[in-house]
């Protein structure tokens, strides 16, 4: 049996229910350090009205200009969808996150997962063999847990396999729970439209050009006009609409994280004074990873302002580390980087994706490398002769990040 | 230094192929002359390093601007003797035009094939031909698999 436990909307749930402000009103959500004038959330008010991720912010004033727009936190919506996985893990080891809900669709061409440009957030469990009447109450039980836990109301879709569950989801109100009965999935996914499958903008049209709108069509097609069309990947489509899907739940692997939060007594706008908090703060969390044997592979920085916003920037490491010298100085470069706009009153630092030690060979010949000094000479001299502004240093931010130039971000060189 | 003229370097791709941020140095200039000039000083001044020059876009590379690129060459070409450093220039188009006369060393890189996973194409099997070399005997060849994920391996010697 595959549960499908889906959240409408995530992002701007989340938002909602620690912003009371926001609640019955329809607002979007943009991220301060993503792609500027694309909104990244969508709440349920706005949502009615026609507004979906990944459009600009003039398209939504067109349709929606009663939307107000606030700022993203997505590590806000990160820490809930684990602490909601963490639930979930009680159940079941089996247990996995579909497109974390805060990121936009994965990609253009490719048609988006069911509810992606509506920002939802989708996790399957696999609880085993069970009869129906023991499904039905495990659904309950899951709802009461996730409504205590996150304070979040959920729709659950549970099936023989992923897409059914998936699309059994997906037609659900929170709150509401359906199972679908075993060796009826192929009666249950009929009327629903052949968009849900996974295809690609130009297959989709070649599917509707053919009348094949429904994955009851599509499931009564035989395998072989769909190969001819589609290729393998026809088959792999037939035995989806047929409800035949065979794609696992993965393990569960818990997050491993630390986190150091202080408070301040008196808001502090001194960066001097910040950056010896910061250093305090990493020193504790670097002598518990370091006496546990682990290392650290990214950071995490969130300063709560003095008008009750926050600022949070995250850095994946080059290379994972336990030593507080090196993680102060990465976090007060991360805190460089900050828009602050207001006096600091709290701090959190988080040493995430938290990894054992590896012993590694290190090379016995190591190659030559250019010495720092007489680069920084050229530098200067190249700086001086064509401008600053034509040089950079390159810097890793997000490696898993899904569009390619999200993943880096160029620093110009300092003219000095 | 990598002289990326037309601003299409990846720098994630660069670290997963093993490069060291720590020492890489992105120039985007406003033309190839600009350009031109950051390879001379790197590859003068460091006394030891790569400059990497990659007009990206054959169509950046006008007849004018060819002229201008085997002139620097010419002089620079002595120059790259007496010290360690190395220029490495990254030719887009199929024809081999530039910096012809000056190379030490020309490598022919041509895509064989494209390796795909079930639908999704994960990288290329490139044909690597030695078409001249100072050092060496030229008419060389081997097939290697490139893979998007920046791992390469030989496939026939």
């Amino acid at each position: 049996m595959i549960v499908c436990v889906r959240i409408p909307a995530f992002g701007s749930v989340i938002e909602e229910r620690d912003n009371p402000r926001l609640h019955g009103k329809p607002f979007i959500l943009v991220d301060p350090n993503g792609p500027a004038q694309i909104i990244s959330g969508v709440s349920i008010d706005a949502l009615s009205s026609g507004v979906r991720i990944g459009m600009t912010l003039r398209q939504v004033q067109a349709i929606c200009p009663a939307a107000q727009v606030v700022a993203a936190n997505p590590a806000r919506a990160h820490r809930a969808a684990d602490d909601l996985m963490e639930a979930l893990a009680g159940f079941t080891d089996l247990v996995e996150m579909e497109v974390p809900p805060y990121r936009p669709p994965r990609s253009r061409r490719l048609q988006p997962a069911i509810g992606a440009n509506e920002g939802d957030g989708v996790w399957f469990m696999n609880p085993g063999r069970m009869r129906g009447e023991q499904a039905v109450e495990l659904a309950n039980t899951l709802q009461e847990t996730i409504l205590e836990r996150t304070c979040l109301d959920s729709a659950i879709g549970l099936a023989a396999n992923r897409f059914t569950a998936r699309v059994a989801a997906a037609s659900l109100m929170p709150r509401q729970a359906f199972l679908v009965p075993r060796d009826s999935e192929r009666e249950f996914l009929a009327p629903y439209p052949a968009a849900l499958l996974p295809v690609y903008a130009e297959q989709m049209r070649q599917l509707h050009m053919l009348g094949i709108d429904t994955l009851g069509t599509l499931a009564g097609l035989p395998t072989s006009a769909l190969n001819d069309l589609f290729g393998k990947q026809g088959a792999a489509f037939k035995r989806l609409a047929e409800g035949r899907d065979t794609t696992p739940v993965l393990r569960y692997v818990p997050h491993k994280a630390e986190r150091a939060v202080q408070q301040l007594n008196d808001p502090v706008d001194d960066r001097g004074v910040l950056v010896n908090v910061i250093g305090a703060l990493t020193m504790g969390l670097a002598q518990t990873i370091q006496e546990r044997g682990q290392l650290a592979c990214a950071l995490m920085l969130m300063m709560t302002l003095a008008d009750g916003g926050n600022q949070v920037t995250e850095i994946a490491l080059r290379q994972p580390s336990a030593s507080a010298d090196h993680l102060t100085r990465i976090l007060a470069e991360m805190l460089d980087g900050l828009r602050l706009n207001d006096s600091v009153a709290g701090i959190e630092v988080t040493l995430d994706g938290i990894v054992e030690v590896e012993a590694r060979q290190l090379s016995m010949f190591p190659t030559e490398s250019v010495p720092q000094d007489q680069l920084r000479e050229v530098l200067h001299y190249l700086v001086a002769r064509q401008g600053a502004e034509k040089f950079f240093l390159a810097e890793i931010i997000a490696p898993n990040a899904l569009l390619p130039e999200h993943r880096f971000r160029l620093r110009q060189v300092e003219a000095a | 230094v990598y002289v990326d003229l037309a601003s299409l370097l990846n720098p994630n791709y660069a670290t997963r192929c093993g490069i060291n941020l720590d020492q890489f140095l992105i120039g985007r200039p406003d033309d190839i002359a600009g350009g031109l000039d950051m390879m001379h000083v790197v590859a003068t001044k460091a006394r030891s390093g790569l400059v990497v020059f990659d007009p990206a876009v054959e169509g950046l590379v006008t007849p004018r601007a060819r002229g201008q690129l085997n002139s620097a060459l010419r002089k620079l070409a002595p120059l790259l003797k007496e010290t360690k450093s190395t220029a490495l220039l990254l030719n887009p188009g199929t024809k081999p035009q530039m910096a012809m006369p000056h190379a030490g060393l020309r490598l022919h890189v041509e895509n064989v094939g494209w390796i795909k996973d079930e639908v999704y194409v994960s990288g290329l099997r490139a044909r690597v031909i030695v078409a001249k070399a100072h050092q060496g005997r030229s008419g060389q060849q081997v097939e290697l698999n490139i893979t998007l994920n920046g791992r390469m391996w030989e496939v026939v010697a």
